[in-house]
């Protein structure tokens, strides 16, 4: 799988300015819904719910990385979007630092093996420094597109 | 001359202690698969060994305290993963984590990964 088979790239936020985990995230979906990837009815649903999954266990993985997510019956394939906090985003993560990228994902309740396998994705590119240091330092959505492309192309090794 | 072998004796039981391997084989059980909350309940009980901690699936080996590694196994239901572990306390850490995997991760969110 690669990340443009799931990443909308007209929501993606390359300067989020959110001071909260539910700031950031209401962002994320608002900007999933401004480009008709979520209807309007549901963005509040989505919201709660991804916050809901967050305090079984904050998806704040480390090193300035969050990936909240959640699935919804709205959605009728694997959609997410990346944003970028500058200022870095309190998300109560697992080494208690804050969160620089954000990757948000809604997929489909029936689609499981889809979720694991945009968390490899996610995570396979994460791994590489090149991919992360480049991600924190881009200032558009298309500077942050690109990067997504050459990540998927396995041009940043 | 006694306690010159001895003290080998002990050096070796130690040497062997450290270099132990203990492994184990689990089934994932969770119907989202091995997604993150589990990943990082994986990692937090790994990170508390000093030694080597490592998942294996067929052929691919992560490293079970790296929480960036763990997702890359796309372990989904029903899956079989060997836990293995080397170093003083691998049997421990093994248990611990074959706990986790038998608890279905303390049977965390069912359904609303």
């Amino acid at each position: 799988m690669k990340l443009s088979d799931f990443v909308v790239p007209e929501a993606i936020m390359p300067s989020v300015k959110a001071e909260s985990k539910e700031g950031a995230v209401r962002a994320m979906v608002d900007s999933l819904k401004n480009c008709d990837s979520i209807q309007p009815d549901h963005v509040d649903g989505i919201i709660a719910a991804i916050l809901k999954r967050e305090e079984l266990g904050s998806t704040g993985i480390g090193h300035g990385v969050a990936v909240p997510h959640t699935k919804h019956p709205s959605v009728d394939r694997l959609i997410a979007t990346v944003a970028l906090a500058k200022q870095g985003v309190d998300f109560a993560s697992l080494d208690g630092e804050a969160v620089y990228v954000l990757f948000l994902l809604v997929s489909p309740p029936d689609r499981p093996g889809d979720h694991l396998r945009a968390l490899e994705t996610i995570s396979r590119h994460l791994r590489n420094q090149n991919f992360c240091n480049f991600l924190k330092q881009a200032t558009t959505q298309k500077e942050v597109l690109e990067l997504l492309q050459e990540a998927d192309n396995n041009q940043l090794d | 001359m006694a306690s010159r072998t001895a003290r080998k004796d002990f050096i070796i039981a130690a040497t062997m202690k450290q270099n132990s391997v203990f492994r184990e084989t689990v089934t994932v059980n969770l119907d989202e698969g091995l997604h993150l909350v589990p990943c990082s309940k994986i990692v937090k009980v790994a990170q508390g060994f000093e030694g080597d901690v490592r998942i294996l699936k067929g052929d691919l080996a992560v490293d079970a305290k790296d929480i960036f590694e763990l997702p890359t196994l796309v372990a989904t239901y029903g899956t079989t993963l060997v836990l293995e572990a080397t170093g003083e306390g691998a049997d421990e850490v093994i248990e611990q984590l074959v706990r986790l995997f038998e608890s279905n991760f303390e049977a965390e969110e069912s359904s609303d990964s």
